[in-house]
């Protein structure tokens, strides 16, 4: 009660310095910070979510490449208000004795204070380091970028790939959006000719000859939650994703093949199968997939 | 090396280094001579691009492009902040780098750089802030830095950034701060400057200009109430001169105050707060 109490008369001097029509809006805030799960099940009754859209759609999204001039390839990613800058930058390093015809693939995302106020300044939190781990078994498994093409001199030099994908603005879903970031930024790399002198044994990069790199299957992620085991949500906001238990991510190859499904909570949709609920979520993907690939080719 | 093993990253090979060019041709060297500047007067600075609210998440936002600068900032606050009792608002400032954003690659961990930038950017911001309004509270300021060049400019377009998110957050201040720099160029480059620009001064200096200085200034200012909030020499340079690259960085700083205030106004209407009626 006292709670309420407080809550209430923190947001009170907005309400009070306008209209009615204003302090309509400003009783709807209150009610989303205090009931924040009725809040979101009142829209998705009239079929609709918070921002507007409808319960079954994803958020738009736009595409800017290349604008990062110190980094090889770069990307900028915004998924409705989710920012994902990715930048690539390539080093050189000799290859491990094990691998000496492989290169090295360093895939981190970063998650900053910057982004949200949920998260610390410090070292990458739980949610970057999950997100870090998904995005290398993505990379690594799907072979998006085969290690041995990255090879200048087996046993002597392999290129490093380092993707470091720093979000500026956390609304959600970051992964999908760190996924479709990655993916054009490596598209839009282009990296020095690079060759192994013997002699002195260094790698020397040509100032005038630039190579993209060579890329294997593609993979784009779309990231669905669960909600109350009734409403299934694609691409979730920051506010819808601290109400949904169960969330599912699949990832999608251009041959519509799965390259990463993850589940994590328990639950499911009340009333379907398990089988029903992946199957209806693989086919909104494809659509999705199919619909980000054209922001890839352009 | 095995000391600082990161478990909190994807680890990389323990040693890699950026890629090392082959050497320019030497006829092109000498074609090209001492460097002038070409695209733009010595006392002219860079467009600068402001833009403030684009962080959704955040009370208050800005972003920056002034040359090869990139930065993202964002303000969380004023929030409450833990016992013990303040009287005064706390400022946390923090400034961070962004794997890609400069050449070579700047390894997480292993980063210095921006330990001491935060310090410089406190100082120059903390004047301009109303703080003691804001007891038991703290005002969180991040600076994501995109891309960079001189790291001069990187200090004095972070503190225009940074006062604009400040200002968009609704936070009080006496006014805004804004960043100049200028470097003397004089006696380095063997008299090259004499003709064309007098006293060897560079408004707003690139990368490579940077690294051939004598002497540079970063001032911080509010230009508003004609206050200096900070100064920060590098160098080698006589007390006149000093004083002549104040003053000329302060006026330059007139113009960016100009941009920042303009940027605000934008960002309000775009809120949909509408400009405030004379009184």
């Amino acid at each position: 009660m006292a709670a309420t109490a407080s809550m209430s008369s923190s947001v009170q001097p907005e309400a009070s310095t306008s209209s009615g029509a204003t302090s309509a809006a400003a009783a709807a805030t209150v009610f989303q910070r205090l009931h924040p799960s009725q809040y979101l099940s009142r829209f998705l009754a009239q079929g609709y979510r918070p921002d507007g859209r409808k319960v079954r759609s994803w958020r738009e999204v736009s595409v800017n490449v290349g604008s990062i001039s110190t980094a090889h390839g770069s990307s900028l990613v915004r998924m409705g208000d989710t920012t994902m800058v990715c930048g690539i930058k390539a080093e050189i390093a000799e290859p491990s004795a094990s691998t000496p015809n492989e290169g090295f693939v360093v895939p981190n995302i970063d998650l900053p204070a910057l982004s949200s106020s949920r998260f610390k300044p410090g070292p990458p939190g739980d949610e970057a380091q999950t997100y870090s781990n998904w995005l290398n078994d993505l990379v690594v498994s799907s072979r998006t970028l085969p290690l041995s093409s990255l090879i200048i001199a087996p046993g002597k030099a392999a290129w490093v790939i380092y993707i470091d994908v720093v979000c500026i603005n956390y609304d959600g879903n970051a992964f999908d959006a760190a996924v479709l970031a990655v993916m054009t930024a490596l598209k839009n790399a282009r990296l020095p000719r690079a060759t192994y002198d013997d002699d002195s044994g260094r790698t020397i990069c040509s100032r005038t000859e630039r190579f993209p790199l060579q890329l294997g299957r593609i993979p784009l992620s779309c990231s669905y939650g669960i909600f109350e085991s009734t409403h299934l949500l694609p691409d979730p906001t920051s506010f819808e994703t601290r109400l949904l238990p169960t969330t599912l991510t699949i990832a999608l190859d251009e041959s519509d093949h799965a390259c990463l499904i993850r589940q994590e909570g328990l639950g499911g949709v009340l009333g379907a199968s398990g089988e029903r609920v992946i199957g209806e979520a693989w086919g909104m993907a494809e659509e999705r997939a199919k619909e980000l690939r054209e922001l890839l080719e352009d | 090396m095995s000391a600082t093993f990161d478990r909190r990253r994807i680890p990389a090979p323990e040693h890699s280094t950026p890629p090392i060019y082959e050497p320019l041709p030497s006829s092109s060297e000498n074609e090209a001579g001492p460097s002038r500047r070409t695209d733009r007067g010595p006392l002219e600075s860079r467009p600068i691009f402001l833009k403030t609210g684009l962080i959704s998440q955040a009370n208050g936002s800005g972003y920056i492009e002034s040359g090869g600068v990139k930065i993202a900032c964002s303000v969380y606050g004023p929030r409450p902040k833990p016992p013990p009792y303040s009287p005064q608002g706390s400022l946390n400032l923090e400034v961070k780098f962004a794997p890609f954003a400069s050449d070579p690659r700047r390894a997480p961990l292993r980063d210095t750089e921006p330990l001491p930038l935060s310090a410089l950017l406190t100082q120059s911001l903390l004047p301009t802030i109303h703080l003691h309004l804001y007891p038991k509270s703290s005002i969180d300021i991040y600076l994501v830095v995109l891309e960079s060049d001189a790291l001069s400019n990187v200090l004095s377009a972070g503190l225009t950034v940074a006062s604009a998110a400040v200002a968009d957050a609704g936070i009080d201040m006496y006014g805004l701060g804004v960043g100049g720099v200028l470097m003397d160029k004089s006696s380095v480059d063997g008299g090259v400057g004499v003709g064309v620009e007098e006293d060897g001064l560079l408004l707003d200096p690139s990368k490579d200009e940077e690294t051939r200085a004598k002497g540079m200034i970063v001032v911080g200012s509010m230009p508003a109430l004609g206050k200096v909030t900070n100064l920060f020499l590098t160098g080698e340079v006589d007390v006149d001169q000093a004083v002549d690259m104040i003053d000329k960085a302060i006026s330059a700083s007139k113009e960016t105050h100009t941009i920042l205030a303009q940027a605000l106004v934008e960002g309000a209407e775009e809120r949909g707060i509408g400009p405030v009626p004379a009184a």
